[in-house]
């Protein structure tokens, strides 16, 4: 029997072997009683002809959870009207939906999108995996795995995010998996949190606002020492705008995140970032940029969900020294999180994966929530594979297929 | 893999086979272990589990077995259904 996972006295960053997708596919191919050489075909990408089709599957299987027109963002998400890879900020032609279509049935789909990852020095091409979704009536019989495989089949090196139990089983023996990443929260307005766990709370609205006020003058503190600090070391003020269009420096802020800091990460760029974030038609997203002495050191994407708020992506100037940075972040994401409050988020959230930038959402008074945010990475070679689960990663919320 | 499929298996073989496909010890395998106490008894572990009954046993599962099974002796049951004999050692 072939096994995915390494031996236990093995490196940490060893390839794992992958399932035999020939064995697989036999054997998948008897259970849905698809003629056997009939499998490739199975896996196709998605066009505007299909569109019905998948909001059918999804509908089946988010339910209510959709809220938004899904039509409009899977045509917009997947280039569903055969938009050109430039509209959607670069990448590669693998950016697209794949279906395991057999006949007029859509019984599962998987997004990708083609991506460079910097890392060593240079860029190599990847496929990052995400929205996997099967029929619940064949859930769990491995079609999400066979896809993967397949598409993995055309790729170096494959990225993949995980966030129920399932996909996170399955991705941990298709993938090397790495360390968690790490979920922060911070409540803002204390009231709604309050009163969802102890409803007698609600009875005292003066104890939540005086709690809130109590929080609101840490995160404070925290920024003018942070300041103050900065000032002693003779640093430029930090100046943190909202911005109507992405920052043009992103790119140039991702090279020095690559190259000095020595991040492994997917390089960003300010038309990703339009495309992304301010085309979005599911989502409002907010833009901010810090900066000093004339040049911009830091950026960042936030949205806004109901009462929740996300820190979604950042980016900062990877040439700065370690408290240098710090004091940016500290900056910008304090400041956005005040922003983010005046316009009536209760919680605010984030993700991390780097050293700093947990530390960061730490000093702002976040703390880690429990929940798992599996990521991992499968490259051949072996040598290959070693080097990017080395790292260090540098992943955000806008890494992910949230939305 | 090289074993030609046979109609009759013992229940220490086919631990040994679950116990490869689920990535388990052996020690630990037997008809009462439930699916939800086997963490590899995904959909990769189940598409494993269906490819090995295949080639050993010549058993070609549906749909509707799958569905059956939340626990090893359902395995168990259900290859005994499809007339394989399973001696106890």
């Amino acid at each position: 029997v072939t096994t995915a996972t390494t031996a236990p006295d093995a490196p940490a960053a060893a390839a794992a072997a992958a399932p035999d997708l020939g064995r697989l596919s036999r054997a998948l191919a008897r259970l849905l009683r698809i003629p056997e050489p009939q499998m490739p075909s199975c896996l196709v990408a998605a066009g505007e002809p299909d569109l019905d089709g998948i909001v059918r599957m999804r509908r089946e299987v988010l339910g209510d959870e959709i809220t938004w027109d899904d039509q409009r963002y899977l045509r917009w998400r997947y280039r569903l009207d055969g938009a050109p890879v430039e509209a959607i900020g670069g990448g590669g032609e693998a950016s697209r939906l794949w279906l395991f279509k057999h006949g007029a049935e859509i019984k599962g789909c998987l997004g990708a999108e083609e991506v460079a990852v910097a890392a060593g020095g240079g860029q190599i091409r990847a496929l990052r995996f995400m929205d996997l979704m099967v029929l619940p009536r064949l859930n769990g019989i491995g079609i999400g795995a066979w896809m993967n495989l397949r598409l993995l089949e055309r790729v170096e090196v494959g990225i993949s995010i995980g966030g129920s139990d399932q996909s996170i089983g399955m991705i941990g023996r298709l993938f090397h998996r790495m360390p968690d990443r790490l979920i922060w929260s911070l409540p803002v307005h204390t009231g709604p949190f309050l009163a969802a766990r102890w409803p007698w709370t609600r009875r005292l609205p003066a104890a939540s606002r005086l709690l809130d006020m109590g929080l609101a003058a840490r995160r404070l503190v925290t920024r003018t020492r942070t300041r103050a600090h900065a000032r002693g070391r003779g640093r430029a003020p930090l100046e943190v705008i909202e911005t109507p269009e992405p920052d043009p420096s992103i790119a140039a802020l991702c090279d020095t995140m690559a190259a000095r800091a020595g991040l492994v990460l997917v390089p960003r760029t300010a038309a990703r970032w339009r495309w992304r974030y301010l085309e979005n038609p599911r989502r409002r997203y907010r833009l901010f940029a810090a900066r000093s002495g004339g040049r911009t050191v830091a950026a960042l994407a936030a949205r806004e969900k109901g009462e929740v708020a996300e820190l979604v992506d950042w980016l900062w100037d990877g040439a700065l020294d370690e408290p240098d940075a710090r004091g940016v972040l500290v900056g910008l994401l304090g400041t956005a999180i005040e922003r983010l409050a005046a316009g009536g988020a209760s919680r605010v959230r984030a993700l991390t994966y780097d050293a700093l930038s947990a530390d960061v959402c730490r000093q702002l008074g976040m703390f880690p929530r429990g929940g798992r945010a599996a990521y991992a990475v499968r490259a051949r070679p072996a040598a290959r594979e070693a080097e990017l689960t080395a790292g260090p990663w540098f992943v955000t919320l806008g890494d992910s297929d949230g939305d | 893999m090289s074993t030609p499929p046979t109609k009759t298996t013992s229940k220490r073989e086919l631990f040994q086979w679950l116990a490869n496909v689920f990535q388990e010890d052996l020690a630990g395998m037997s008809e009462t272990r439930t699916r939800s106490s086997i963490p590899n008894w995904d959909s990769m572990g189940t598409l494993l589990l269906i490819a090995e009954l295949d080639e050993r046993l010549a058993v070609t599962l549906t749909e509707d077995d799958l569905k059956g099974f939340v626990s090893v002796g359902d395995i168990v049951a259900l290859l005994e259904q499809k007339q394989i004999t399973i001696e106890d050692q």
